[in-house]
């Protein structure tokens, strides 16, 4: 019954066929799907590009490209170049969500075409892609790529409570905020602040998910008790080191990454007295003078949203910050910059109000 | 799935190396392809139905693997089920040489069992990410056929995606 088929050291000398062989084009394209959705980085998957003209062929298929991870696409800043840009336009032509998003985002802040900026993250935005919808959102709040008569408050707290319903963190706190100080929507104070609860339960739970799945291996315990756990990842997640919750940071999408790193080593020119959001997260530049609001108390910090000035106070902004001169928010509202540190105050007495 | 009364029914099947294994209906309803054939022909099950594309070997194993399943799906989900699931599905393809995966990835298709086939894609697909191109193509046995050039062109092409220019670097 046993028949000795293997013999696999001659196999690699004198037989010529591989492993792919016998396997028709329709199963390895199903097992590129499953590469191109699960890789953690670009390298891992085109490297299969490379094996073979079959390999690259049916790698290159658009079912593979549309199934293709946000890591798979995580482009490094350093590494843009036309082939890169090529590789993300035929993942997007094969109906890639996260290249369009990606794809978005680059033009939209790094290559200064909003236009197409705009539709490409709007695509992604139709079919629901969180990310997109709050990167739109922001926008929108900002009057992005136009000037400041181009601010829509409206559609961008419509577009956030979008993201939001999807479970979107950032958009939740933003939207939150916005409630708290009636921008842009009626106010309700409430409700606001139910969100930002609701935005920090979110981000435990999904911290503690990642968590869970990592422990699961090397213990057994079914109760967790996460103030115990301490991690080697530094300061841990923000908004909840309040609270003794030490959990890691969640990860944030490449593409913040690629903006952060593209301007920040100046492949790409930031214009005339233009800042980048002074939330290291984030990585979105001014697209003009006065864009972003400010921290009104010390004046030398900028945000593009309120989600990222609540992140960056609790992150490091609340140890180095002082009243150094008074500045008021140039350019848009002055609410906006006072609210905004004055937000600052207020969000953390909400949280500490709401979960004592 | 409705069970009559107290005898299970059993289904024999007869693979290319013609041994014959007998499974009871449910798991061979598991099987999209006998299941389509004993809708279009209810009246056919006390035959033997042929599978002249696997071998005993895949189909005892996958037998094994459709059983297993039935048996966790019986149980009530919870999280803990999850887990038994993924550990067994890791221990199923653990031991597997390229070989018979690629054999059982065949016999998977041909019998239709989407579950096991999308498992065993996701495995193979594990298998070579994170490899360097050398490596995928010894692994599998591949043959480069491109030219020099063709493999200058095609490495330029896709230079965005290394870490670094210098290819030694991973």
């Amino acid at each position: 019954m046993l028949q000795k088929k293997k013999q696999r050291t001659t196999r690699k000398i004198t037989d010529k066929s591989d492993l792919f062989d016998g396997v028709p084009d329709d199963l390895v394209v199903s097992i590129l799907c499953k590469l191109s959705s699960s890789v953690s980085c670009p390298t891992d998957f085109v490297n299969i590009l490379l094996t073979c003209k079959r390999l690259n062929r049916l790698g290159l298929h658009p079912l593979v490209l549309s199934k293709a991870g946000s890591k798979a696409l995580a482009v490094k800043a350093k590494n843009w170049s036309d082939s890169a840009h090529r590789f993300l336009k035929h993942c997007v032509s094969a109906g890639n969500i996260e290249a369009c998003y990606t794809l978005g985002m680059i033009r939209f802040y790094c290559l200064q075409n909003r236009g197409s900026g705009a539709s490409l993250m709007a695509k992604a935005a139709m079919k629901s892609h969180a990310p997109a919808l709050y990167s739109l959102a922001v926008i929108q709040f900002n009057g992005s790529g136009g000037s400041k008569n181009n601010k829509d408050l409206r559609a961008g707290v419509a577009l956030c409570a979008r993201a939001a319903f999807l479970g979107h963190v950032d958009a939740l706190r933003e939207l939150g905020h916005c409630l708290q100080d009636g921008y842009g929507v009626r106010q309700n104070i409430t409700e606001g602040r139910r969100l930002l609860i609701q935005a920090n339960a979110r981000e435990l739970a999904s911290s503690l998910n990642t968590v869970v799945k990592r422990q699961l291996k090397q213990q057994h315990q079914r109760r967790l008790n996460y103030q115990h756990y301490a991690y080697m990842t530094g300061s841990g997640c923000p908004l909840l080191s309040d609270f003794g919750c030490n959990v890691p940071v969640p990860e944030g999408h490449p593409v913040n990454v690629f903006l952060k790193e593209w301007f920040e080593s100046g492949l790409g020119e930031l214009g005339q007295g233009l800042r980048l959001c002074s939330h290291k997260g984030c990585g979105r530049p001014e697209t003009r003078a006065h864009e972003f609001r400010r921290c009104s108390v010390c004046g030398t910090v900028n945000y593009c949203s309120r989600g990222c000035q609540a992140l960056d106070w609790k992150l490091r902004h609340k140890v180095e910050c002082g009243p150094m001169e008074r500045w008021q928010e140039e350019g848009g509202n002055g609410n906006g910059g006072d609210g905004g540190a004055g937000g600052m105050e207020e969000v953390g007495e909400a949280e500490d109000l709401a979960i004592g | 799935m409705s069970m009559a009364a107290v005898e299970t029914k059993k289904i024999t099947l007869r693979t290319a190396d013609n041994h014959e294994f007998e499974v009871e209906e449910a798991i061979a309803m598991e099987f999209s392809t006998i299941k389509t054939f004993f809708d279009e022909n209810p009246d056919a099950s006390e035959d033997t139905i042929p599978l002249p594309n696997v071998t005993s070997k895949c189909l005892s194993a996958i037998i094994e693997y459709c059983k297993s399943h039935l048996a966790f799906r019986a149980r009530e989900t919870s999280s803990s089920i999850d887990e038994q699931v993924r550990t067994y599905d890791e221990e199923f393809v653990k031991a597997r040489d390229n070989e018979s995966l690629k054999e059982l990835i065949l016999a998977a298709n041909y019998l239709n069992i989407k579950a096991l086939l999308d498992m065993l894609n996701q495995a193979v697909a594990d298998r070579i990410k994170n490899k360097s191109v050398e490596y995928v193509r010894r692994f599998f046995g591949l043959e480069n056929d491109y030219t020099p050039e063709e493999e200058a062109a095609i490495r330029a092409e896709n230079e965005w995606a290394f870490e670094g220019v210098d290819p030694d670097d991973d």
